[in-house]
């Protein structure tokens, strides 16, 4: 059972990478148009 | 924080490098007593080991008495400068920019490795329970999780420290209340069969209080999120001295509760002296209750940690002190967010090592280190601005006997520290020499003088000196 529960820890670390990943390109690509316009 | 707002600060602070004006005095108290609260559950007890028990409740008050003065300083000089980087900003305007940088790159390296010795706990505990646990998914998750946190924002992160760190430090008193200690009516005679007294004299004493700085290391970092509360002059005092007083007793209790119910010499060598004291009891509700304690003990530090370093390499970058890259706020949610997520491989690869002992000799090298400028700078900035020349949210009484007597202790622990741990402060000494060296040769020259202290400038007359 602790394999199942260490690999969903594992899965939880890649679950965060990816959101993290998601919103700093978003927020990246956003503040440079904002910036742009202003 | 509207324009308007900055310009009545005086503040020449661009747009994308505002953060938000939102914590109260709880946050504050939440963010100094969350980063320290882990002090009590852990590493303390290595006192005992040094002083013996009567040592180790010496170097605890002495300990007590040094950041009671730090305290002091720290709300009078953070008072007058609402702005990220609690010591730093202080650093900043009252010996310049080298000093400055050497400050706040203390202060990133004292919470990251105090972040990364977090996680490395979180990992061991979860081991410790079952060996069938791996650790570094869980320190790594850890990590990930309370810096997405951060990224997300401050009001929240903050918010949910006040939470654990409240329930953490609830745990140690149903321990005190439920083993009958607090009506227990020969506290002396349980006390003289567990402890050790003073085994090795006054050098003992001495050498304790390195572990001693555990039960309080962080508190000043409350002063960190000044530029983020709603009104500074009252947030910062009310909370910071809320904080102190309650790792006052806290760890007055802790020490009282260990000693009772675990002997010296196992208590000087425990991993989790508070989660031991548990075990003594044989009440399985204490135990797990412990357990839950110590886990959101080091979730609430590393939270606080990761907030504190994001906030002093955030305000060393505005100041171009460092790549100005890390200066930038998220648009949405007003954090520092290059700066947090900048923050999280350091003390991941810190993590990575495994060595605690080294990592948190590093951290407390550290926090030694800018006590003793925060002494210089308490000196220094009442003879730049004397009583009545500048408006103060607090003034520290009896100066200069706070700063002297700050400086005195720190001499004691820094000495207990060079007993066992001269490699070490050889080595964080070099480090931040070649820092030092890197900043004059190559980054000082990036840095406009007049800019950098032109928010000051524009809010206080000249200076004395």
């Amino acid at each position: 059972m602790w394999t199942v529960i260490n690999y969903a820890a594992w899965g939880l670390c890649v679950l965060f990478i990816v959101l993290f990943v998601i919103d700093i390109i978003k927020t990246e690509k956003t503040g440079k148009n904002k910036n742009e316009h202003e | 924080m509207s324009m308007n707002d900055e310009k009545q600060e005086g503040k020449e602070i661009e747009k994308g490098e505002a953060l938000s004006r939102v914590l109260g005095p709880m946050h504050i108290w939440a963010l100094g007593v969350g980063i320290v609260l882990v002090g009590e559950f852990m590493g303390w007890n290595f006192t005992i080991a040094k002083g013996g028990s009567i040592g180790s409740l010496a170097a605890l008050w002495l300990i007590a008495i040094l950041y009671i003065m730090i305290i002091m300083m720290n709300i009078e000089m953070g008072s007058v400068m609402p702005e990220a980087g609690g010591q730093y900003a202080m650093a900043k305007y009252i010996l310049g920019p080298l000093a400055a940088f050497n400050v706040g790159l203390m202060l990133v390296f004292e919470y990251a490795m105090l972040e990364a010795a977090d996680a490395l706990v979180v990992g061991q505990i979860l081991h410790a329970v079952n060996p069938e646990i791996n650790s570094l998914p869980y320190i790594i998750l850890s990590l990930l999780a309370l810096t997405y946190l951060n990224y997300r924002g401050v009001y929240a992160t903050l918010t949910l420290n006040f939470v654990i760190t409240l329930i953490a430090f609830a745990t140690i008193i149903v321990l005190v209340v439920s083993t009958g200690l607090a009506g227990e009516g020969s506290i002396a005679g349980g006390l003289s069969k567990m402890t050790d007294g003073l085994p090795y004299g006054f050098i003992g004493i001495a050498a304790a209080m390195q572990f001693g700085v555990w039960f309080f290391l962080g508190i000043e970092g409350s002063t960190l999120a000044a530029e983020e509360c709603r009104s500074t002059s009252r947030a910062l005092p009310t909370g910071a001295i809320a904080g102190l007083a309650t790792l006052m007793i806290g760890a007055t209790i802790t020490w009282l509760v260990c000693s009772y119910l675990v002997p010296a010499k196992e208590l000087g060598a425990s991993a989790y002296p508070l989660f031991d004291a548990a075990l003594k009891t044989g009440k399985s509700v204490l135990i797990v209750m412990m357990f839950v304690g110590t886990m959101l003990a080091c979730l609430a530090s590393a939270n606080g940690c990761i907030n504190d370093a994001s906030r002093a390499w955030f305000a060393m970058s505005r100041d171009d002190l460092i790549p100005s890259f890390f200066a930038k706020t998220h648009p949405k949610y007003n954090t520092p967010y290059r700066a947090i997520v900048f923050l999280l491989p350091i003390s991941l690869a810190f993590a990575f090592t495994g060595m605690l002992d080294q990592v948190v000799t590093f951290s407390i090298f550290s926090a030694l280190l800018v006590y003793v400028l925060t002494a210089i700078m308490m000196i220094r900035f009442r003879i730049m601005y004397p009583l009545g020349t500048i408006d103060r949210g607090y003034v520290a009484p009896g100066h200069p006997v706070p700063a002297i007597v700050a400086l005195i202790l720190l001499a004691f622990a820094l000495f207990g520290m060079y007993l066992g741990y001269w490699v070490n402060m050889l080595g964080g000494i070099t480090f931040y020499l070649l820092a030092s060296l890197w900043f004059v040769k190559r980054r000082e020259k990036f840095v406009d003088k007049e800019k950098f202290l032109k928010a000051g400038a524009s809010r206080w007359p000249k200076p004395h000196i």
